[in-house]
This record gives C-alpha cells, sequence and structure tokens, in this order.
C-alpha cells in the first residue's frame, strides 16, 4: 500500500510538472507531505509482538525457525517429546544470543529511529516528491530557452601555428562535419588550389570571415551535434567495457565480456549471438545470474549506448520471466548493438588516424581516399578522367591557370580541396596510410584557375541545353500492351539475325509472347499436344517434351 | 504405539532408533549402490513418512537394486512385480482359487499377490495397462485390496516403489495423474559421475559380491513412522507450505507469473502431506527437532514435481517441472506473517 501511495505521488509530480501548473504541484506537495506524515505516524504506533521477533531472529541467525517454533509450542496445551525437547534447545540458543546482533531484541537505536529505517523508502519517496515541488516553480522554465548559443568557427591556423595539446584542424573539421559550413567557408574556394599551406590559409582568412559569420547559426546548431558526436565515441566504449564486465560475471555469457574487454566487438556479437541460440539449455540457477547480469548492464551503460542498455535491460527482463523467446530476441539484439557500437568506434578511430596523419604532414591537400565503398568509384573515376583537366572544385580546367595539382599520382587530388576532405570524412573516409587508391591516378592533373571566385559547394555547373523540338504529331500510335488498352498493331519487328538464338533478346521486344522463329513449332507442339505428330526418334533427338 | 513415546525415559531411545537406524540403512545400501545419495534420502523419506517413491531413470543406473538393497536392510517382506502389458489386476493383488478346505469341501480361498508384502518394488510400472496400474490404486492409497468384495489388509509397513523409464515411451501406458498422486515422491536417478562409475565398475565386477545386512525390523520401522509425525512444525512454516502448494495454481491469485505462463495443474493436497512429512525427515536427519524452511525447500522437487502438469507453452520453451518448482521456491516469500492476528 505504501509504494503503491508513492508510485501515485511520483505520477502526480511528474505529471504537475509536465502540465506546468503550479497549483497541482503544490497540491502534491502538500499531498506528499501528508502521505509521508501518515506512513512515519503508522510506522511508530506499530507494535512488534514476540512471534514477529522470534521469526525475524531465526532468519536474522539462520537458526532453521527454532525460536518461531518452540514460542508456539509454549501455547500448545499437550506437547510431545520431541516438542519439549525443542522448547529446551530453543531456551539454550537464546540464552547463547548475543542481543546486540540479534536486530529486532533489544537494539540500541531509538525506536524513532528504527521506525524511520523501516519505513525509509516511503520517507525517501515522499519527501523527495516534496522537495521536487518545492523547487517547482524555478524549475518550471525551460532550460533550453536560456541557454547562449554557441559558436564553434574553424580554426584557420596551420598545424605549425598551433600550440601543442591544441586540437588538429582535422579535428575540428571532424567536430564541425555534421554542420561543415566553416570548414566550407575558409577552403571551398577555386583557385586556391596549386598554393602553399600558409600562403593558403593567410590568403583566404580574411575571405573565409564572413562566410563563416553568414553561417553561424549553422554552425550554432552543429556545435551540439558535434560535441555529442564526439561524447558518444567515448561512452560507447566505455558502455561496451561495462557491458564486457557485466557479462564476465555469468559463465554462459563470459567469453562474450572477455571479447568485450579485449574490444573485439564482432567475436563478442557472433558470442551474443551463439548465447540465444543456447539459451533454452540453461538451468535455472544460470539464467538468474545470466540475467543479473544483463541487469547489471542495462543499468550501467544506461549513461552509454542507449542501444546497448535496452537490449541489455529486455534480456534482463525477459530472462528473469523465463520468456524464452523474448531473451532470445533480446540478446541478439544486443549483440547487433554490439556490433554496431564496434563498427562506429572502429570508423571514429580511423578518421582519427587519417585527421592526425593529415595534420602531422601539415598539408592542406588531402590524399585521395578510397574506402570499401569510394575506392572503385574513385579509381575508374581518375582513370577516366586523368587527362581532362580539373581545377580544385573539379570544373574542367578550361579557365585554370597555375593550378599544380600534381599529386595526383597515389591518388592524390588537388591541393586545397578541403571540400573533398568534409566529403571525405563524412563518407568515413580516408585511408589509414593516406595514400588512397593508387585507382586514383590521373585525377586531379591539369591547371586550375587562379582567379578568385564564388565558393562552390559541390563540383558542379548547370550547363543550359537548348532542345529543337517541333510540335505535331508522333510517328506512331503504337502504347506497350496494358490490360486497359485495346490492342493495336505492333510496330514491326526488327529484323532478326541470321546468327543463333542467343543473340536475339528475350522478352525485350515489343512482344511479350514472341517465341523465336525456330522454337514456333516446338512451343506449339508443347501446347497442342493434339496437333504434335507422333513422338518418334527424331522428337527424341530433339530433346523437346511430347 | 504412540503412547509409548510418551512415557519418561524413552524419548531418547527412539531418538537414538533413528539415528541408528537411518545411518544402518544408509551404510548398509551404500555397500552396493556407489553415490545416488538424493536417491537413497528419498527412498528413506519414503520409507519413514510411509509415502511411495516413483524412480524414474534410464536402465542401468540401479533402481531395482537399491530397492533389492534397502530391503535387505530393512528385513521386510520383499515382492517384485515385472510389469509387462499383459499383466493382469489379479497377478498382483491376488484372486480366489478353489481348494479343498480340511473337511474336503470345496471352497474358493484368497490367494495373496505379490502386493501382500512389505516393500513392493512395480518395475518398469507404466508398462502395464491402465487397468493393472489401477489395480494399484487401493493399495496405495488405503493399504488394503478388494477381491470378490472382501477387503484384505496389506502388512505394515507397506510402501511401493515403482521404477520406470523416461525415454522409451513406444508400448507404454503413461501413468494417470490420479496414480501419479499416490506416489508421495518422484524421485530422478541421474547417471552416476566418473568417479562413481569408477566405483560401479569396481563394486561388480570383482569376485566378491557385498551383502547387506539388516538392520531394522517391520516394528522399528514403524516406531520411526510415528516419531517422524511427531516432530514439531511452527504455523509460519506450514502456512508457507500452503503457500507453496497454492502457488502451483496457476489459477490463484498469488501464482507468480512463470507459473501462470507454464503451468496447467498445480499439485494437490497431498503434495502439502508430503512436504511437511519429508521436512520432517529432513529435519531429524539435520538433528534438529523442528522443521525449517530449508527443509521444506529441500522436499519441494521430490514432493512435487510429478504434480504439476505443464501446458504446452512449456514444452515448447523446454521448461521442465522441476525449473518452475526452482523458481517458485526462490520468489515465494518467507517472512509473511501467518498469524497477523497473534502479531501482539
Amino acid at each position: 500500500m505504501a509504494q503503491w501511495s508513492m508510485v501515485a505521488v511520483l505520477i502526480g509530480v511528474i505529471t504537475a510538472r509536465l502540465t506546468a501548473n503550479v497549483v497541482i504541484g503544490w497540491m502534491i506537495s502538500v499531498g506528499a507531505i501528508i502521505v509521508a506524515s501518515i506512513f512515519l505516524g503508522r510506522a511508530v504506533v506499530r507494535r512488534v509482538g514476540p512471534y514477529e521477533i522470534a521469526r525475524r531472529t531465526d532468519a536474522s541467525l539462520g537458526l532453521h525457525a527454532q525460536l518461531a517454533t518452540a514460542l508456539e509450542l509454549t501455547d500448545a496445551s499437550t506437547l510431545g517429546e520431541l516438542a519439549e525437547l525443542q522448547i529446551q534447545r530453543a531456551s539454550r540458543t537464546v540464552l547463547a544470543i548475543i542481543p546486540s546482533a540479534s536486530i529486532p531484541l533489544l537494539p540500541r537505536d531509538p525506536v524513532w529511529r528504527r521506525t524511520a529505517r523501516a519505513n525509509l523508502t516511503a520517507t525517501t519517496v515522499s519527501l523527495f516528491a516534496a522537495v521536487l515541488v518545492g523547487v517547482w516553480p524555478s524549475a518550471a522554465t525551460n532550460p533550453l530557452e536560456d541557454t547562449e548559443p554557441t559558436l564553434v568557427l574553424a580554426d584557420a591556423r596551420t598545424p605549425s601555428e598551433r600550440p601543442a595539446g591544441e586540437p588538429t584542424p582535422l579535428g575540428q573539421a571532424q567536430a564541425l562535419s555534421p554542420g561543415g559550413d566553416a570548414i566550407e567557408a575558409r577552403t571551398n574556394r577555386p583557385g586556391d588550389t596549386g598554393t602553399s599551406s600558409s600562403g593558403l590559409i593567410g590568403q583566404r582568412e580574411d575571405q573565409a570571415l564572413p562566410r563563416s559569420r553568414e553561417h553561424q547559426g549553422d554552425a550554432s546548431r552543429a556545435a551540439p551535434d558535434a560535441a555529442s558526436h564526439a561524447t558518444t565515441a567515448a561512452q560507447r566504449g566505455e558502455a561496451l567495457q561495462k557491458l564486457g564486465d557485466a557479462l564476465r560475471q555469468a559463465q554462459a555469457s563470459r567469453a562474450a565480456g572477455e571479447s568485450l574487454r579485449r574490444g573485439d566487438t564482432e567475436r563478442a556479437a557472433d558470442q551474443l549471438n551463439q548465447l540465444a541460440d543456447q539459451i533454452t539449455r540453461l538451468p535455472p540457477s544460470e539464467r538468474e545470474t545470466l540475467a543479473e547480469a544483463f541487469k547489471q548492464a542495462g543499468a550501467q551503460t544506461s549513461s552509454g549506448d542507449r542501444q546497448v542498455s535496452e537490449a541489455a535491460k529486455e534480456a534482463a527482463q525477459a530472462l528473469s520471466q523465463y520468456k524464452t523467446s523474448d531473451a532470445r530476441d533480446a540478446i541478439r539484439r544486443e549483440a547487433s548493438a554490439v556490433r554496431q557500437a564496434g563498427d562506429a568506434n572502429a570508423a571514429e578511430r580511423d578518421r582519427d588516424i587519417r585527421a592526425q596523419d593529415l595534420a602531422r604532414s601539415g598539408q592542406t591537400s588531402l590524399p585521395e581516399r578510397g574506402d570499401s565503398s569510394g575506392e572503385a568509384a574513385g579509381g575508374e573515376q581518375g582513370s577516366a578522367s586523368g587527362d581532362q583537366p580539373r581545377d580544385a572544385t573539379g570544373q574542367p580546367g578550361q579557365n585554370g591557370q597555375a593550378g599544380q595539382g600534381a599529386q595526383g599520382r597515389d591518388g592524390s587530388v588537388n591541393e586545397g580541396s578541403l571540400s573533398n576532405l568534409e566529403q571525405q570524412l563524412r563518407s568515413g573516409g580516408l585511408d589509414s596510410d593516406g595514400t588512397g587508391s593508387v585507382q586514383g591516378s590521373g585525377a586531379g592533373r591539369g591547371i586550375g584557375s587562379t582567379s578568385p571566385g564564388p565558393a562552390t559547394r559541390l563540383d558542379a555547373q548547370s550547363v543550359p541545353v537548348t532542345v529543337q523540338a517541333q510540335e505535331g504529331d508522333g510517328p506512331s500510335t503504337w502504347r506497350p500492351p496494358r490490360p486497359d488498352t485495346p490492342l493495336v498493331a505492333p510496330p514491326p519487328a526488327p529484323a532478326v539475325a541470321s546468327g543463333p538464338a542467343s543473340n536475339s533478346p528475350v522478352g525485350a521486344g515489343p512482344d511479350i509472347n514472341a517465341v523465336p522463329r525456330e522454337y514456333t513449332e516446338a512451343v506449339r507442339q508443347y501446347f497442342l499436344p493434339e496437333s504434335a505428330p507422333p513422338a518418334g526418334p527424331g522428337a527424341a533427338a530433339s530433346g523437346l517434351r511430347p | 504405539m504412540a503412547s509409548n513415546y510418551s512415557r519418561p525415559g524413552t524419548r531418547e531411545t527412539d531418538l537414538d532408533l533413528f539415528g541408528r537406524v537411518s545411518a544402518g540403512i544408509i551404510a548398509e545400501v551404500r555397500r552396493v549402490i556407489v553415490g545416488q545419495d538424493e536417491v537413497l534420502n528419498g527412498a528413506l523419506v519414503g520409507l519413514l513418512t510411509s509415502g511411495h517413491v516413483l524412480l524414474e531413470g534410464v536402465p542401468g543406473l540401479g533402481k531395482t537394486r537399491l530397492v533389492r538393497a534397502l530391503a535387505s536392510a530393512l528385513d521386510l517382506a520383499y515382492s517384485r512385480v515385472q510389469f509387462t502389458p499383459d499383466l493382469m489386476p489379479a497377478d498382483i493383488t491376488g484372486t480366489n482359487i478353489i481348494a479343498d478346505d480340511p473337511s474336503g469341501i470345496r471352497r474358493f480361498r484368497f490367494e495373496p499377490g505379490p502386493v501382500f508384502a512389505n516393500l513392493l518394488l512395480a518395475d518398469e510400472v507404466n508398462r502395464a495397462t491402465p487397468k493393472t496400474q489401477s489395480a494399484l490404486l487401493e493399495a496405495m492409497a488405503e493399504s488394503q485390496v478388494t477381491v470378490a468384495n472382501i477387503a484384505h489388509r496389506l502388512p505394515e509397513p507397506f510402501m511401493v516403489l515403482a521404477t520406470q523409464n523416461p525415454l522409451e515411451m513406444e508400448g507404454t501406458y503413461p501413468l494417470p495423474e490420479a496414480q501419479l498422486d499416490r506416489f508421495a515422491y518422484k524421485i530422478l536417478v541421474t547417471f552416476p559421475t566418473l568417479e562413481e562409475l569408477n566405483a560401479i565398475l569396481d563394486l561388480t565386477t570383482g569376485d566378491t559380491s557385498p551383502t547387506v545386512t539388516p538392520v531394522a525390523s517391520a516394528p522399528e520401522i514403524l516406531r520411526l513412522q510415528s516419531l517422524i509425525r511427531q516432530v514439531p512444525m511452527g504455523q509460519h512454516v506450514r502456512d508457507y507450505v500452503a503457500r507453496l502448494v497454492l502457488g502451483t495454481h496457476p489459477d490463484q491469485r498469488d501464482a507468480t507469473r512463470f507459473v501462470k505462463q507454464y503451468v496447467r495443474f498445480g499439485a494437490s493436497p497431498r503434495a502439502g502431506q508430503a512436504l511437511i512429512l519429508a521436512g520432517k525427515v529432513y529435519a531429524l536427519l539435520d538433528g534438529r527437532y523442528n522443521v525449517g524452511f530449508e527443509d521444506i525447500r529441500r522436499a519441494a522437487h521430490i514432493a512435487l514435481r510429478h504434480r504439476l502438469l505443464l501446458n504446452f507453452e512449456a514444452e515448447a520453451d523446454g521448461i521442465s517441472t522441476d525449473a518452475v518448482i526452482e523458481q517458485l521456491v526462490m520468489t515465494l516469500r518467507t517472512d509473511e506473517m501467518a498469524d497477523r492476528g497473534r502479531a501482539s
């Protein structure tokens, strides 16, 4: 009853907070204080009888219900022999009991303190609710409304100008990658190619600033995302470690826990999947241990990886309730969450390594990378456009003059193409060695433009196209056959070449029922057997069904 | 018999008798049976509580050997019936035959069957037809058999130890719930460990065969059965037993979600009786004069596992009755006040 009352009070408090109604909040506050007083009063006036004392003493000292049974026997009218023995033994036990070791008999604390301790939960919840409602008016406002927007700008200094310990530009670029406009503002300009790093930055700093201001809104929006992005990686790793520690407590999940401890998320996910498959074979005690491990994991990883935490909690709940199928699904979800978290951490680690390599080399140009998805495409593109001059923005270098982009070998692209860096960082990026794909040789060769122009974010330009056309009747009224259209005469079929039948397109013609001429007779015989000639050696030799 | 125990000075004798007989039975059976501690304790519980025991295990684990050793250690009348599909009820209970009396007149005379013994080994009991199985119902419940409207009392103590094989189900007739409930305890005979198997092989392949010496007689067993019933038990422990039995019923308000999910029918009141009596034996074996919660928990599996009927969902999820009992015992609280009215 007390617990349900406390739950009701808490629900009321939460409702008051959500509805922002101060009156309801104060009413609930007063109600909580009244409820707390009632329970405290009931606890004070409650009496503890000798039977309860005997039972609690038996339970606390492990006396196998000896005292309580003997106490009951003393009330019996007739006693058997064993009952007398039991009473004698209980009497000796009572004399041997140390009062301070027996909690309920002679506690040293005063009554009010014992009762308060006994009702600690109810009292605490009530006081918590009262305090929560008491500070309601000050907490009713939305804290997000008073928060100053945070503006994060990219640092235009070179790595050599930056003090030791300060985050690298790529670190900033990585942090700002969700918004990405700061990077774009200071780098993505045609004509920046072919200049030195310092010159590049020094030349463009004043030009980049207005655009940066122009995109302050975007940057401020990007800042919380970047912060959360940066903290998520660390928290995710910590959550996986905590999950591993928790899983190691159970025998069934110890292998997965060890794998997580070593950072081998793939193996851990596989082992969790195996555990899910074998969940029905676990004895009840092991199930309980496993449920406790998952419960602990869910509690400890709640601030790290929400997906991992929720799957762990669901697994713990299903295991404790002996819902085998639910437990199996939850553990599989946990395995999937572990695998995703591991992949995400690996990708971010890869990005960091590339960023550090780039910062160490002091380049403003970026080696063209080739990851699993972009390698082939980049290489093909590079080889296809190898002879075509391109500037930094990827435009055909017709107006370029001095852009060198000579790092095209080993896959390097034009210098100063930080917009490509941004794209690559977003797409997951750069190789750890930064060399990129050799298939990208030739990309970026050409002459870029030195004339400053407006920054273009994408390497594409629109080209107006003029089409000469004349309005009038079409050359044909034929439509593809549809169920609701009347039949019209199909256009004449193209002449079939006298080559093998496999050369002729099958099913690609206007008539989907078209049959190659040499198969017409066989098809007719197949569908119209009564008109088929008697099967003979020739038919058998043709391989066709009669 | 019980009145003898109320005489001053005899209580220690009874307790000494209990200690001597229980230790002697275990020691004697140990000479031919290796391991199987729980099985031996369960059989002893059945013997001292006058409860029938169902032994379940794969062939070759020594079930029959255990029963024979137990009978030898007790110096009791022992008979064995191998249950087969063509076994008839009269083959167990006995029948009336025509015989000449001393005066030369032919009359019907009752010829007792093998059920008239102190220890009856019903080997592979699930191989007989339900009709023959039912012939044991009256004998197990009321210690008597009725033939031609005449009830014949069975000798005391009377105990049925039945065995069945859980694997070979073809050509068998599973025991009906009514007959299963007559068995006070169901004991699972597990496979021996490596050390136990080594000892068994060494014991059974030598040129000497151990002999079992009787350590107790039928009257002494009856005295011990009476002593067991005198073991005091607190009301709160009895309340715990009642809540444990009720907790196996899915339609009860206090049933756990696990029971509601997997149990079709719960245990009968006989389960409560078996729990308490087994708890008393365990308490005395542990050297205590009263029954504690631990004794009841210890007896829960052997007293409840054959009385729970699981549903299809449990079968699909691979949940056994032992898992249900384990979960129930773990979740059932012991500190609820059975006598709230007397709390002050």
